[in-house]
């Protein structure tokens, strides 16, 4: 079958970004932090992209080169094949109609001194959405459907819980009406009730809608509640791109075992933490306290309990793994011999 | 044997706009030595009303503490006893609390707060108390414990914060600990960091661990037994294995279903409803309204926690 193609929604290639260094007892007074390295994937129309790694591994930075909130240092993002780098103000307008973000902290995104009703109208009155009185309705209509009632239009935020707010910030984010949401650990502060109808809603949203969300979390479980494809960053890097069915049923890259060994399990059965107490400390600090180096070999050797010679020496490229194209990893132990 | 840690029917009431309102109802607690206990349940449950109860730290205005009895060993400590919790905070009783920012001085060095600590309730000279920090902090897994030491808490990311708080908690080697929700703001490889410390503590020191939480996952790799807190009372106490298998509260069920599971995509259910506002006064049973097994009787009288099958559970119409 050959549909002449359409662009994906969103592309992302070659994406780099740096931050300045800082001083202090930790910093290394060098001048620039490598934030992004050249990452690349696609989202699709309708589609939910999962993105995996633990603090400091770029996921924000991402997040908000997409929303236009910082500049990257090199690469491009494409919206419908369109660089973003070569777009007038009135394209780059409508683009941040189309992106549309839900951030981490539900307390800090809203103003506290406007009602919700002010908070909900200003996307549409800045995008020139509907006259005045369709915008009411259409901001009552949102909180309808994140299953708040229309009396919410005059409270103020503190009168809300923080699953609440965190369902008023995805009605505002929805909105403009916009083709792809970015939700950056949107549902971490939330505790597991409210986040799970959270999930539900996003689920829900993704099917009535055709919208596609861009999913980031550290937590691969509640990432497999949504994604279509999950991406999984380490320092900057994409290290493992797949659909979620061969993610998690044959995760290539260590990093990403290690990631799926440290969510924690209800069932006491499933050999769960403690019974990793010997080999668990190799895990996480390093990512803490280690300064970012800009070695030449693998930017997880240093924690990899596999990690080879040539491991700290040359650093992987992005291939396919044997047998799957669309799953690809960066690794020099995969494919194993 | 004594417990490390007793508490017989404590109680908290805040001030509200008709009078007092009971945030924490009668609740009764044992913990053993070198256990881990959690204790879980959703935002708005009273969950951290109950730690700040027991370590003494509700006076005057901020809440009206009541217990029978609260006895750390031996020592009754409660809010009858002449001195309370005071003399054995810091030292044979601590706490890691949520929030890292508030929790730690933002003008002295996290070093500066940890060995403060050490040289008020052991008498250590600075030297000492510098050594016995810098050990903690490293055991803790940070490579770069003098960096740390000379740290400022803004100078630290969230998850370093926080992994401080529970190296100055280990510090001291209490006897008892109170981990209120010690992960939530840390990334699952942190968080598996810091749990490892928690439990390396409960079994090198032998203290007493009572995790409050609302992640299941985590009492899972951790503790013996689980006590599901609703609205200010424990409504189920039991091993959490057998919990885990058969839970009998319909709120228990419904926490467990909640937790997204790695080895599934099946999707997960939040519970309906939210916590009622403790200011809203009601006869029966708290979870009745969003309870679906529900019968008349639960909105007519509180059900009472009561031993069946070797597990505590107050509800009428249990699973």
């Amino acid at each position: 079958m050959s549909v002449p193609s359409r662009p994906p929604l969103l592309e992302v290639k070659g994406l780099r970004a740096s931050y300045r260094g800082r001083g202090g007892p930790l910093g290394d007074g060098k001048s620039a932090i490598l934030a992004l390295e050249d990452v690349k994937f696609c989202v699709e129309r309708g589609q939910v992209l999962g993105l995996a790694g633990e603090s400091g591994s770029g996921k924000s930075t991402l997040a908000r080169l997409l929303c236009q909130l910082k500049t990257p240092d090199g690469g491009d993002i494409l919206l419908d094949g369109k660089p973003l780098g070569t777009m007038s103000k009135a394209e780059k307008h409508e683009y941040r109609r189309r992106v549309q973000m839900v951030f981490q902290d539900p307390s800090t995104t809203l103003s506290p001194r406007r009602s919700i009703r002010q908070t909900l109208l200003e996307p549409l009155s800045h995008f020139g959405i509907g006259s005045p009185p369709e915008r009411e309705r259409m901001a009552i209509e949102a909180l309808e459907s994140v299953d708040l009632e229309a009396s919410a239009m005059h409270r103020l935020p503190h009168q809300f819980s923080s699953g609440q707010r965190q369902r008023i910030s995805i009605a505002r984010a929805l909105l403009p009406r916009p083709d792809l949401l970015i939700a950056d650990e949107a549902v971490s502060s939330l505790d597991v009730s409210v986040q799970a109808r959270i999930l539900g809603f996003l689920n829900r949203l993704r099917q009535e809608r055709d919208i596609a969300i861009l999913f980031i979390s550290h937590d691969l479980a509640v990432i497999r509640q949504l994604a279509d494809n999950i991406g999984v960053m380490l320092r900057g890097r994409l290290v493992e791109y797949a659909s979620a069915d061969a993610l998690f049923s044959h995760p290539a890259h260590p990093y990403t075992r290690q990631l799926l060994a440290a969510v924690p399990d209800p069932d006491p059965g499933s050999g769960s933490s403690p019974h990793l107490a010997n080999n668990e400390t190799a895990l996480g600090l390093a990512a803490i306290t280690a300064h970012r180096d800009e070695s030449a070999g693998c930017r997880f050797a240093d924690r990899c309990p596999e990690a080879m010679r040539e491991c700290h020496r040359i650093r992987p490229a992005l291939r396919s793994r044997p047998g799957s194209a669309a799953h690809v990893v960066e690794c020099h132990l995969d494919p194993p011999e | 044997m004594t417990a490390a840690l007793s508490v017989h029917e404590i109680s908290v009431s805040l001030p509200g706009p008709g009078g007092l309102i009971r945030v924490v109802d009668q609740v009764s607690l044992n913990l053993e030595r070198g256990e881990m206990v959690g204790l879980a349940g959703e935002s708005g449950c009273g969950k951290s009303m109950l730690a700040l109860a027991i370590m003494g730290l509700l006076r005057g205005d901020k809440g009206h503490v009541e217990a029978k009895s609260v006895a750390l060993g031996h020592h009754e400590a409660g809010p009858s006893s002449s001195h309370g919790m005071v003399d054995h905070r810091g030292k044979r009783i601590a706490m890691v609390f949520q929030e890292p920012t508030t929790a730690l001085d933002p003008v002295f060095t996290v070093g500066w707060q940890i060995s403060a600590v050490l040289r008020r309730r052991f008498n250590l000279d600075r030297a000492a108390a510098r050594d016995r920090t810098l050990e903690s902090l490293s055991d803790i897994g940070f490579s770069d414990a003098t960096d740390v030491y000379r740290a400022y808490p803004h100078q630290l990311s969230g998850g370093m914060r926080q992994l401080v708080m529970i190296a100055m908690a280990t510090a001291v080697r209490p006897e008892v600990l109170i981990a209120d929700e010690p992960t939530t703001a840390l990334d699952v490889t942190t968080q598996q960091q810091a749990m490892a410390q928690l439990r390396a503590l409960q079994r090198d020191a032998g203290t007493a661990v009572l995790l409050i939480t609302h992640d299941i996952g985590l009492i899972a790799g951790s503790c013996s037994r689980i006590m599901i807190m609703y609205s200010g009372q424990i409504v189920e106490s039991a091993r959490y294995e057998t919990l885990f298998q058969k839970p009998l509260h319909p709120y228990s069920a419904g926490l467990l279903a909640a937790v997204p599971r790695i080895g599934s995509a099946t999707p997960v259910n939040g519970i309906a409803g939210h916590v009622a506002p403790l200011t809203e006064q009601r006869v029966g049973c708290r979870f009745a309204e969003r309870c679906a097994r529900a019968i008349p009787v639960c909105r007519e009288t509180r059900p009472t926690l009561l031993d069946r099958e070797g597990r505590m559970i107050a509800c009428h119409h249990p699973l």
